[in-house]
């Protein structure tokens, strides 16, 4: 089924941050583990695991309303070089991400391409998820201090 | 916080580099012995270096002036 040219182009930008997303978060769930903080190395692992089935799901869409996935461009991975930076950079490229799904969900709306629509409003929703998880840490370091939650996380990663 | 992950160069690096008079993206590399690779982090070093000018006494770079 032929779609809207402009909802392919949202669904293409979708499919770039996604990328950028799987790239990004799997090099930090990689570096937590070598650090030996396995415990927040899983976690972040299952969110690179996630965006890839997001990426996918949006990959989906795209070949259905017959346009062509761009899987060639990546955006600038931004990458810590400590706990609290690898949680900003999460942080900051996840809020990016989710201004550009709700950009995109408006267009499909106004497009009425509503099966599009309700594909990104539920990539929104593993999104927001991934943000309050993140936000929760950011509590807990502010609260229990940097050592204490290192120690915590700490562990073997199981993945 | 790296800024140019081909080659490694972080947002210390950028501010040593800028201490020692780099002003330039080009001479930041040269300023860490190192070539630009895929020019993708060039934009975002320019901002590194220009809030590194602009605030000589700051000590760090913090992600919050890093916009995407």
């Amino acid at each position: 089924m032929q779609g809207d040219e402009d909802v392919l182009d949202h669904l293409n930008g979708i499919l770039k941050n996604e990328l950028t997303s799987i790239n990004q978060t799997f090099l930090h769930a990689r570096m937590l583990n070598n650090w030996g903080i396995g415990g927040l190395g899983n976690r972040v692992y299952s969110r690179s695991i996630r965006a890839m089935k997001d990426a996918d799901a949006v990959i989906e869409r795209v070949l259905f309303l017959e346009g062509l996935p761009s899987m060639q461009e990546l955006g600038k991975l931004w990458i810590g070089q400590d706990v609290q930076e690898i949680i900003d950079c999460e942080l900051k490229l996840e809020q990016a991400n989710l201004k550009d799904l709700r950009a995109a969900v408006v267009l499909c709306e106004q497009k009425r391409d509503y099966i599009s629509r309700d594909d990104l409003t539920e990539l929104i929703e593993n999104h927001e998820e991934y943000v309050d998880w993140i936000e929760a840490q950011l509590y807990q370091i502010d609260k229990m201090g940097m050592q204490n939650y290192i120690q915590l996380m700490s562990g073997k990663g199981e993945n | 916080m790296y800024i140019c992950l081909c080659r490694g160069i972080s947002n210390h690096d950028v501010r040593d580099a800028v201490k020692d008079g780099a002003q330039t993206a080009k001479c930041v590399f040269k300023s860490c012995g190192k070539k630009p690779k895929c020019g993708k982090c060039i934009m975002y070093l320019s901002d590194c270096i220009s809030q590194q000018s602009s605030e000589p006494l700051s000590r760090d770079l913090s992600l919050s002036r890093v916009t995407l």
